[in-house]
């Protein structure tokens, strides 16, 4: 589904160049259930940031769905991440006036679909989620699991093929965290590709695969033994 | 559509969920754009809207241009034989009527009251394409001399004054002491069009039209240039083609006169005419309040991108889920555009209001004023404002936001994220903007106050403290003889100089600052000079102790005598002095009045100071003085104006005064009772009223500016807090911090001032026909101005830099 190839990200600073992202290749297949997992600025975000389109600074290749990301324009980039990704955050992200049915529906506002096929599919991920009875209700007024619950019915009302999630637990108790674990686990049955970002390895086992990254290099690949040590690979 | 009515209901909740913000900006808004409306509604009542005439772009005044006197008098209004030629030589000409100015005296309604008129041809109406809403048109036998006892009367007249009465047309009324036919009531609509220049000036209000009633075969083509002269071309013919053949006929009227005068003619468009010099001080005004109105959406534009930071999370959400960018530009400038259409609602509410009493106080001098209204077009205009004003107010804070970093917005537990240096740098930039508008307005405003000031400390020639005036006409049925006439003045004089604190007391058939009458050539006996050619000065009619009255100086000679009454003497002013006798003592001069020969030459016994006589910025006339009485028979004696000095207020005298003149008959109507001042007053009115907007709008824009400067340098210190905290620290003083944000505050302000002097300067030439005796580039009030804009800022800068002193260095590290 996704091919990354010597992908690199990097900052100017007054010291000069500062990787986040080297010399990445990886390869993600339909239907994975991967966990992207490292210390603190191991560049996980960023190439999860790097997954979703939203950014666009990166050098090397990136394949989706073997379409050259990498060749594209912005505005062709961003058309493919409307159509093709939906993201999770760990601060959830919803539209604090937005009520929980609006904040749904805000994907699909931006993809052009007919008012009244949008309320049909809004109702149907309500119902999916369980979350009917809380359509007018606003973020402030859910728990954080619940909000949690619907960042995730957003994220995946356009059914999107790949689904990516930055800490997605981070802000919930064990309890909820597990739900919401769950529910990846059953999206991911159903046939979507998922990558999360965690410091947890409960959530971690929810997955398939583990990448792990430090100082911005993949150093491990569950799917790859193959893969050269990292003291290796940095020299 | 759904998308706009998904931003539409979003933007609604944005606005209620901040709703002192929404009450700022929607009440700056109403504001600005109430008082833009309401100007426009002026420009478009005086300058858009075509007259109300039948094609109206047809329609041309012809003024009659004698070369060789061109260098005072550029131009003249028409003479009644002139006219004739027109209509039976001119083919380009559809038709041409001519008008002037009329006044009698009405009685049996009440008390006997002057009503001002029109005498014109009969077919005035046919050119101009206006039918009576009663009755008829004059037809064109009621031109001639017996047959003109009909009248029109204009909607108003008929409206006040005879209550709608359905069955006027056939009925009579009585002007002076004539029995009059009304044969039509033209529709409530009809404006007589003004503004034809001097000699041919109708008052504000127009009662009644007459025909003419005159045999032209009986006036010379040169002199009696009396009447407007309105043409309407043919279909097809341009206006350049018509005053050619126009210009063809004024030189054979000039051959076969053989007066050794070259007659050319002008055509100006009627629209143009009207209007006159309004249109640049009325485009000026307008160009005012639209700066102050830009001020209006730079501050709202810096109060939405305050919140920009706190927008950031949100936008950041958008983009990440799909948003584009020119949809978080729609969604942005949906909210700015319903703010700006919420307040253009109120706008136009006030713009209503706004409208009746702009009108009610507007001088009347302002043409067309009582045409002003919100019609449709200014509403649309309204509209169109509203929605412009929210895209510019709008516009940068859209893009600011559209031009963020998702990811920085997406950072787990980033809630606002604080404002970048592009950010403050654009919010400054705009106080800058502000800054440098406020500072061309009040530049503006400045020099008109300055042009006022000068204007009426101008030399008048005459004083007018303690000054009181009356206009009398007497009725013309009752004084039909000379001596009736004078016995009224004379009468009148004796019991007003008997009454207590009075030192002086005149008549004078007209007074100074009302216009030019009775203007004819002054021919000295034996000058070989064509009488045609000979200088034109304006002729008064006076008492003795009138020069007293106003203290009007004497040079030479000496001033009028009782006994002058039978003599034919004359005081001329000093311009005519060294017109017509340049090197030579005038005392003992003589000189007669036009072609008159019928009466001996008036001997000049003295020589008075100029007066302005039209108005305090144009330049003296030629005046000649000659004494009410016998001497002098050209005054026909119906009408004059008595000035009376005293030791008291005028309102003290006035009750005493109109006692006296009632006293010796109390059916003479007194048109006008007022302060000389009040005169002197009401002829700077328009110039009064451009000045009292165009300070108000700087005054506005400086208020605004300075809120504007507030803010920025409010918000800056508050976001500021830990920087202060650390400064103060390290060792900084509060002086130091208070320098510190005086000066980051003022940088912006100074690039404004200076910008906006240069702006006044450079665009100083648009403004200059507006100013009397200043220049535009005055350095004393362009500095006023700079110390009084810089002052402001100073203050609105002080208050956040006072509080950024005062901060807690232990609060303020806590803070973050």
């Amino acid at each position: 589904m996704i091919q990354l190839k010597n992908l690199e990200r990097s900052y100017k600073t007054a010291a000069g160049q500062f990787f986040v992202l080297r010399r990445v290749n990886l390869e993600i297949r339909e239907g994975e259930f991967i966990t992207v997992m490292g210390p603190s600025g191991a560049g996980k975000s960023s190439l999860l940031n790097v997954l979703a389109l939203l950014d666009d600074a990166w050098d090397g290749e990136y394949w989706f769905r073997e379409q050259a990301v990498h060749k594209m324009k912005r505005k062709e980039r961003a058309d493919l991440a409307k159509k093709n990704i939906g993201m999770v955050f760990q601060s959830y992200h919803l539209l604090d006036d937005l009520t929980v049915r609006e904040n749904i529906d805000l994907p699909l506002s931006y993809k052009d679909i007919p008012r009244k096929q949008r309320v049909g599919m809004v109702a149907d991920t309500l119902d999916r989620f369980q979350i009917v009875a809380k359509k007018d209700l606003f973020p402030s007024q859910l728990s954080g699991g619940q909000q949690q619950l619907v960042g995730v019915a957003r994220a995946v009302i356009h059914k999107p093929a790949l689904l990516l999630a930055d800490e997605p637990t981070g802000n919930l108790h064990s309890s909820q965290a597990k739900e919401i674990m769950e529910l990846f686990r059953e999206l991911n049955q159903q046939g979507t590709t998922i990558v999360q970002v965690t410091h947890s390895e409960t959530n971690a086992s929810f997955g398939s695969r583990t990448i792990q990254l430090r100082d911005g290099w993949v150093v491990n690949d569950t799917a790859n033994p193959e893969l050269q040590p990292y003291e290796a690979v940095k020299q | 559509m759904n998308g706009l009515l998904q931003d539409l209901r979003y933007a609604v909740r944005q606005l209620r969920k901040n709703s002192l913000l929404t009450a700022i900006a929607v009440t700056t808004l109403s504001l600005g754009i109430g008082a833009t409306t309401v100007i426009f509604s002026v420009v478009n009542g005086v300058l858009l809207r075509p007259l109300r005439y039948r094609q109206p772009d047809k329609l041309y005044i012809v003024r009659e241009i004698v070369l060789e006197l061109s260098q005072t008098y550029p131009s003249f209004p028409a003479n009644l034989a002139s006219f004739r030629i027109w209509q039976r030589e001119c083919h380009s000409f559809d038709d041409v009527a001519i008008v002037k100015p009329d006044n009698m005296t009405l009685t049996g309604y009440g008390d006997p009251e002057q009503v001002s008129g029109g005498r014109a041809s009969a077919n005035l109406f046919d050119v101009l394409g206006v039918r009576p809403t009663l009755g008829r048109a004059f037809l064109g036998q009621e031109d001639n001399p017996g047959k003109d006892h009909v009248v029109i009367l204009s909607y108003p007249f008929w409206h006040e004054r005879l209550h709608d009465d359905p069955t006027i047309v056939g009925r009579t009324i009585t002007l002076d002491g004539i029995p009059f036919q009304v044969v039509g009531v033209l529709p409530a609509a009809f404006r007589c069009p003004r503004n034809f220049g001097p000699l041919a000036e109708f008052p504000e209000r127009v009662d009644y039209f007459k025909p003419l009633g005159l045999d032209a075969s009986q006036w010379s083509p040169f002199g009696d240039f009396d009447f407007a002269a309105i043409v309407r071309l043919k279909p097809g013919i341009s206006a350049a083609q018509a005053l050619a053949e126009l210009n063809v006929v004024q030189a054979n009227i000039a051959k076969s006169h053989n007066g050794g005068l070259t007659l050319r003619a002008q055509l100006i468009p009627l629209e143009s005419q009207v209007i006159g010099s309004a249109r640049l001080a009325l485009l000026c005004l307008l160009a005012g309040v639209g700066a102050v109105l830009l001020i209006v959406c730079l501050n709202l534009a810096n109060l939405l991108l305050v919140r920009v930071p706190v927008r950031l999370r949100e936008c950041g959400i958008r983009t990440a889920l799909g948003a584009s960018r020119s949809r978080l530009v729609r969604q942005m400038l949906t909210e700015s555009t319903l703010l700006a259409v919420l307040g253009g609602i109120i706008g136009v509410a006030l713009a209503y209001y706004g409208v009746r009493v702009l009108v009610a106080v507007a001088p009347a001098g302002l043409p067309r004023i009582d045409e002003v209204q919100i019609d449709g077009r200014v509403m649309w205009f309204a509209v169109a404002v509203s929605m412009l004003t929210g895209m510019v107010f709008g516009v940068l804070p859209a893009w600011r936001l559209t031009q963020s970093d998702p990811q920085q917005a997406l950072k787990a537990g980033a809630t606002t994220t604080t404002e970048s240096r592009s950010s403050r740098w654009l919010r400054t930039s705009l106080v800058g903007f502000e800054v440098g508008l406020g500072t061309l307005l009040l530049v503006v405003s400045g020099l008109l106050t300055l042009s006022m000031l000068r204007l009426l400390d101008v030399d008048k020639g005459f004083t007018t403290e303690n000054v009181l005036a009356a206009d009398i006409t007497l009725p013309p049925a009752l004084y039909t003889k000379k001596e009736r006439k004078r016995a009224f003045w004379e009468n009148v004089l004796l019991r007003v100089r008997s009454l207590p604190g009075v030192s002086s007391a005149a008549w004078i058939s007209r007074l100074p600052l009302e216009g030019q009458e009775q203007v004819d050539n002054i021919v000295v006996p034996g000058r070989p000079m064509p009488e045609a050619q000979a200088p034109l000065a304006n002729y008064r009619f006076v008492t003795p102790e009138y020069f007293q009255a106003l203290n009007i100086p004497l040079i030479q000679g000496r001033l009028l005598e009782p006994a002058d009454a039978q003599r034919h003497v004359a005081i001329v002013s000093s311009s005519v002095a060294e017109k017509v006798w340049p090197g030579q003592d005038p005392i003992g001069k003589q000189f007669r009045t036009g072609g008159d020969t019928q009466w001996p030459a008036a001997e000049v016994v003295g020589v008075v100071g100029d007066i302005r006589t039209v108005a305090l910025d144009e330049a003296p006339l030629l005046m000649i003085y000659q004494p009410i009485g016998p001497g002098s028979p050209k005054w026909w004696g119906g009408r004059a104006s008595l000035v009376v000095r005293s030791t008291l207020a005028p309102a003290a005298l006035s009750t005493a005064v109109r006692d006296a003149i009632h006293g010796v008959d109390a059916g003479v109507p007194i048109v006008h009772l007022r302060p000389m001042t009040e005169i002197v007053s009401e002829s700077v009115s328009v110039r009064r009223f451009e000045l009292a907007l165009a300070s108000l709008f700087g005054i506005f824009a400086l208020v605004l500016a300075a809120l504007g400067i507030y803010g920025v340098v409010g918000y800056s210190v508050a976001s500021r807090r830990h920087e202060m905290g650390i400064r103060i620290a390290l060792g900084a003083r509060a002086s130091n911090l208070r320098s510190l944000i005086l000066l980051q505050g003022m940088l912006p302000v100074v690039v404004g001032w200076a910008a906006g002097i240069l702006a006044a300067i450079g665009a100083g030439f648009l403004i200059r026909s507006l100013l009397f005796g200043v220049s535009e580039h005055n350095p004393v009030t362009i500095g006023c101005v700079s110390l009084v804009v810089l002052a402001t800022a100073l203050l609105a800068c002080y208050f956040p830099a006072r509080r950024a002193a005062k901060v807690d260095p232990m609060v303020a590290l806590r803070y973050e």
